[in-house]
């Protein structure tokens, strides 16, 4: 009987700890979360207040809400060329490096030839340089070409396949079984033939992740653009938020945040809701560059 | 008859190997224009003193000389090191803190890692701006907060003053790509310890702590070790898109965040020195080297392979 008792006491007491360990950890989670968030409310939230607020008070929620600011950005810079200059950026290379990382990656996970260990542990080893320490010969290089002042250092070198995007195809391409192919070879197919009837139908999600890690790479690049884009022609949106959007504050005293908020809000929202439909993809894609082998 | 059938088959062979070969095209033209011709141009050019307007004469070794007794220089190189080094630690004991909670099986995870990886997708630029009116003097919102906690109105420069410039910034390191890249790797890789060591452990008493480090560290080093690797070149490569927009090309205050690709593009568009900038690059280029080989020469050593 007593000891009876005694065990009901020593399940309850494990079930509070269990809960109590829940609740923690759930709070945890909670601050980790709030800590993570608040740079983005706190970018949209000033994105709605008046310069004096925003110079005199930290408040998270804006006393009068204006719109005042996107009209400002909209109405003082040319938002809409730039916007179609970041399009275009993204678009291009996007397509470029998923049509030849693709290609590329295709013999590496599928073919026995010669060199091939030998190509791959290249493509891994330009994986570790970094793109900074190539960017002024490249400069000149594309200077020479008359390539500077354009989008064209940025679409053109995706047309010729990311060890990084390489590397993800080849991963996805060994997933699919091998069995498959012979069969298609079976039926008559050629190289080619397995590639676009084999292997590209199965890895459309692939192809859509690999998509999406691109768009938003690209979408957010600064670094390239900083370094070949001086007219205003060509300018892509983060490279305005830094010149542009600056300038265009009116007076060079005081920086006309709310504005540049408005514009760091415009500039949030096309990746957040590219995350908020693809997560799936974006999140596929980034585990599976984790993968040994 | 059967000589016949063997010359076929290699024949076959080779054309087999030349369809490889064509599909690698692509990758070798463009790792021969855009890596290998870059490369030796740049050490090319760091031995003239080639102007922007693309004015240049052979000068020797007199980049180097003249790098090597620039204080600024020695500056950047400390700097990028320390930074590089930091921003990995700091950034991978943040994104496996945030692993290990996803991991713990609860309702509403979903939206916990949306907002954990969101900071990951917003533009640095974005990223800076916010953080440079947070951590501002006036009307910023940590001096806000910590002015309600304190009692009295406390103003301090985070960006600006040498005391507080390194936690800001490592503080900010934390919201970007890198970290949120780390953490869905780290994720997967804890799902794949198995259960039964934990269970063992459970069996020998041992504490979360001892847990974390002779079963969980062991298992996902092989993780770590490519986020180690994937970790450095992004904070070469990324440390120029967050401190551009956040401190300026001088890496204020006092060139305290004046990393190498600051520096860089310093001396090539300000200075117009473009033969000097290929010389750094050089450095840079060799920096990203030697952390390659140092975080293998360290894994062989500390990782730790199943099979």
């Amino acid at each position: 009987m007593r000891i009876k008792r005694k065990d009901g006491e020593k399940m309850y007491s494990a079930r509070t700890k269990k809960k109590i360990e829940r609740i923690g950890v759930i709070s945890l989670k909670s601050i980790v979360a709030v800590i993570m968030f608040f740079p983005i409310v706190w970018v949209f939230s000033g994105s709605f207040k008046t310069l004096t607020e925003f110079t005199t008070s930290a408040n998270i929620m804006p006393k009068n809400l204006t719109w005042e600011n996107f009209n400002y950005i909209f109405k003082n810079s040319n938002y809409f060329l730039y916007l179609r200059n970041t399009v275009l950026l993204m678009g291009g290379a996007t397509l470029g490096t998923l049509v030849s990382s693709s290609l590329v990656a295709y013999p590496l996970a599928r073919m026995e030839f010669p060199g091939k260990n030998a190509i791959f542990a290249i493509i891994v080893g330009t994986m570790m340089i970094p793109n900074i320490a190539l960017i002024i010969p490249q400069y000149i290089m594309f200077g020479k070409i008359g390539w500077l002042d354009s989008l064209l250092p940025m679409i053109i070198p995706a047309w010729f396949a990311y060890p990084y995007n390489v590397f993800l195809f080849r991963q996805f391409f060994r997933s699919i079984p091998k069995e498959l192919d012979e069969s298609a070879y079976i039926d008559g197919c050629s190289k080619m033939g397995v590639f676009f009837k084999v292997l590209v139908p199965l890895t459309q999600p692939t192809f859509v992740t690999i998509g999406v890690l691109s768009c938003v790479f690209w979408w957010n690049e600064l670094t390239q653009p900083v370094f070949y884009i001086n007219s205003d022609r060509w300018r892509t949106l983060t490279i305005a938020l830094m010149t542009t959007f600056m300038y265009t504050s009116g007076n060079t005293f005081v920086i006309n945040w709310p504005s540049i908020m408005a514009a760091c809000t415009l500039m949030i929202i096309p990746p957040m809701i590219l995350y908020l439909c693809g997560s799936r993809f974006l999140v596929e894609g980034i585990k599976t560059s984790g993968l040994k082998g | 008859m059967a000589n016949n059938q063997s010359s076929k088959a290699s024949k076959n062979k080779r054309k087999n190997h030349l369809t490889a070969y064509a599909f690698c095209a692509p990758w070798f033209i463009g790792f021969l224009c855009f890596t290998l011709f870059p490369i030796g141009f740049m050490f090319i050019t760091s031995l003239t003193n080639r102007k922007l307007n693309g004015i240049s004469q052979f000068i020797g070794l007199a980049n180097y000389k003249n790098m090597l007794s620039s204080p600024t220089f020695w500056n950047s190189l400390k700097v990028t090191i320390f930074f590089t080094i930091i921003m990995i630690v700091v950034t991978a004991i943040w994104a496996v803190i945030m692993a290990m909670l996803l991991n713990y099986k609860q309702r509403l995870n979903g939206i916990f890692q949306f907002c954990y990886f969101l900071p990951s997708v917003v533009p640095s630029v974005a990223l800076a701006y916010a953080f440079r009116t947070i951590f501002g003097k006036d009307a910023g919102l940590l001096n806000a907060v910590i002015s309600i906690f304190a009692g009295k109105n406390i103003s301090i420069n985070w960006l600006y003053d040498s005391h507080t410039v390194y936690f800001a910034v490592f503080f900010i390191t934390l919201f970007t790509y890198n970290t949120g890249q780390m953490m869905l790797i780290f994720r997967s890789a804890l799902n794949d310890v198995p259960r039964e060591l934990y269970e063992a452990c459970d069996l020998d008493g041992a504490s979360g702590l001892r847990k974390f480090s002779n079963v969980t560290l062991p298992m996902i080093s092989p993780i770590v070790l490519f986020n180690a690797v994937m970790g450095c070149t992004s904070a070469l490569n990324g440390s120029f898109a967050l401190l551009y927009p956040l401190t300026g090309e001088n890496g204020d205050p006092n060139g305290m965040t004046h990393v190498l690709s600051l520096l860089v593009y310093k001396e090539a568009f300000s200075n117009m020195k473009v033969g000097y900038a290929c010389a750094l690059s050089v450095v840079l280029f060799f920096v990203a080297c030697c952390f390659g080989i140092a975080i293998f020469a360290i894994s062989k050593k500390a990782v730790f392979y199943e099979n």
